[in-house]
């Protein structure tokens, strides 16, 4: 039997995802700040309040902490809790209760009290945020034991890794590229599907360069190999969907496939996920190389409000990197 | 003791209508007096502690920590694949490649 599918923006997806799993499965509980009656800043849990009540759909005060801590507690006693923390640049002061508690329980009891949680919050700039509005915290995630970090490019992927996210045993942190929230659309599969955890997708092939993106910079990574195809290039481009555990294998193949790899990221540089990367493709496929794997990233500065798009690694940026990697 | 008996005036004082107290609670140094020392007096002097009760609870206690630490000592330490164990709930394929590369 062939799903229907419907056209749906990110922000649709997400939420899709969320009222299914939650009239599915009565342990799914959505937290955070104006996540009720005013259905969240960016709209995604629209309408969940009125459907699910304010038992399920619960508006907290502004205290990530107590945000997090409360959705720990919540895991131990049995809950699903999907919190959203409003912004990924706020998500500091719940730092210690996700990195010393949730990331940890499973480990320290021995797999007896492991606390499951999808953490979902919106990240990246492009949106005239700011400082505080525009930050990609996801290295800090990945380089603590025990978290699974997801970031989807485009809806389908939304709602599917979301729907896996809520079933997987682990705790994930489900990072929401906002550029995107309503520019990617696309066709969504209707009813229950799930995209695995862990697996990238080649959204598109080639022999020249490999380029490892996620969320919103894939489309930038796009369009600069694009480009690079009026020069001959022809790119290869990976979106990871989830960055940890990072799908090895295809990172792998293709870097031995085409001993060219450029990684894009709009988190700063130093210790970004583009230096694993870059690491893992040193150690898997070292021989295989042709060329000094290539980062292109957001600087080491903070996310300034006026220069963001100087700041962000677009396919302007991306150019040049994929020429001067391929003909190395 | 004393916050009990204040916080029982300032409750009184509440209830009958008269506002709100601020209570100055003036906690004690590690030189003032010993809050246990005055809490196990006042028990005692109402009959419900003694020092013999003492005694007992006190060498069941040391007994029982003694014998928890003797059982820790004679508890070989777990093996070392298990470090890798409940990091996740399936063995994610770095911890796999770590856990071969430790030997």
């Amino acid at each position: 039997m062939t799903q229907m599918s419907t056209q749906m923006n990110m922000v649709q997806a997400i939420n899709d995802a969320l009222r299914l799993e939650m009239r599915r499965d009565p342990r799914v509980i959505v937290l955070g700040e104006d996540v009720g009656k005013v259905g969240g800043v960016f709209r995604v849990t629209q309408g969940l309040w009125d459907e699910f009540g304010d038992e399920r759909v619960v508006d907290t005060p502004l205290s990530e902490g107590g945000i997090v801590g409360t959705a720990i507690g919540m895991a131990l006693y049995g809950l699903v809790p999907v919190p959203e923390i409003q912004f990924a640049d706020f998500i500091y002061p719940a730092y210690d209760q996700i990195v010393s508690e949730l990331a940890k329980l499973r480990w320290r009891s021995g797999g007896e009290y492991p606390a499951k949680l999808v953490l979902r919050t919106p990240v990246g700039g492009g949106i005239r945020g700011g400082l505080y509005h525009s930050q990609s915290p996801e290295s800090l995630f990945i380089h603590v034991s025990g978290l699974k970090v997801v970031c989807p490019s485009n809806p389908r992927d939304a709602k599917g890794l979301l729907l896996a996210s809520i079933r997987d045993p682990d705790p994930v942190l489900f990072f929401e590229p906002k550029r995107i929230y309503r520019a990617a659309k696309g066709e969504v599969p209707e009813g229950d599907f799930t995209v695995p955890l862990g697996k990238a997708a080649v959204v598109r092939e080639g022999e020249h360069v490999t380029v490892l993106a996620w969320g919103a910079m894939l489309y930038e990574a796009i369009a600069a190999a694009d480009e690079a195809g009026k020069q001959g290039i022809r790119c290869e481009i990976v979106d990871l969907r989830t960055l940890w555990p990072v799908d090895i294998d295809t990172i792998v193949a293709s870097a031995k496939k085409t001993g060219r790899v450029v990684v894009v990221h709009e988190a700063p540089k130093t210790c970004g996920f583009g230096a694993e990367l870059v690491a893992l493709v040193n150690e898997h496929a070292f021989e295989r190389l042709e060329a000094p794997p290539a980062r292109v990233c957001g600087f080491d500065t903070p996310f300034p409000f006026t220069l963001e798009l100087e700041y962000l690694p677009l396919a302007q940026r991306i150019l040049p990197a994929i020429v001067q990697t391929a003909r190395y | 003791v004393a916050v009990l008996s204040v916080v029982r005036q300032a409750r009184a004082l509440a209830a009958a209508g008269q506002g709100a107290t601020l209570v100055e609670a003036v906690l004690p140094g590690t030189d003032g007096p010993d809050p246990l020392a005055r809490m196990r007096r006042l028990v005692e002097s109402r009959g419900l502690w003694s020092e013999d009760r003492d005694r007992r609870l006190r060498e069941e206690v040391a007994g029982d920590v003694s014998r928890a630490i003797d059982e820790a000592r004679a508890t070989p330490p777990p093996a070392r694949s298990t470090l890798f164990d409940d990091v996740y709930a399936e063995k994610a394929w770095h911890l796999r490649e770590e856990e071969s590369s430790a030997g």
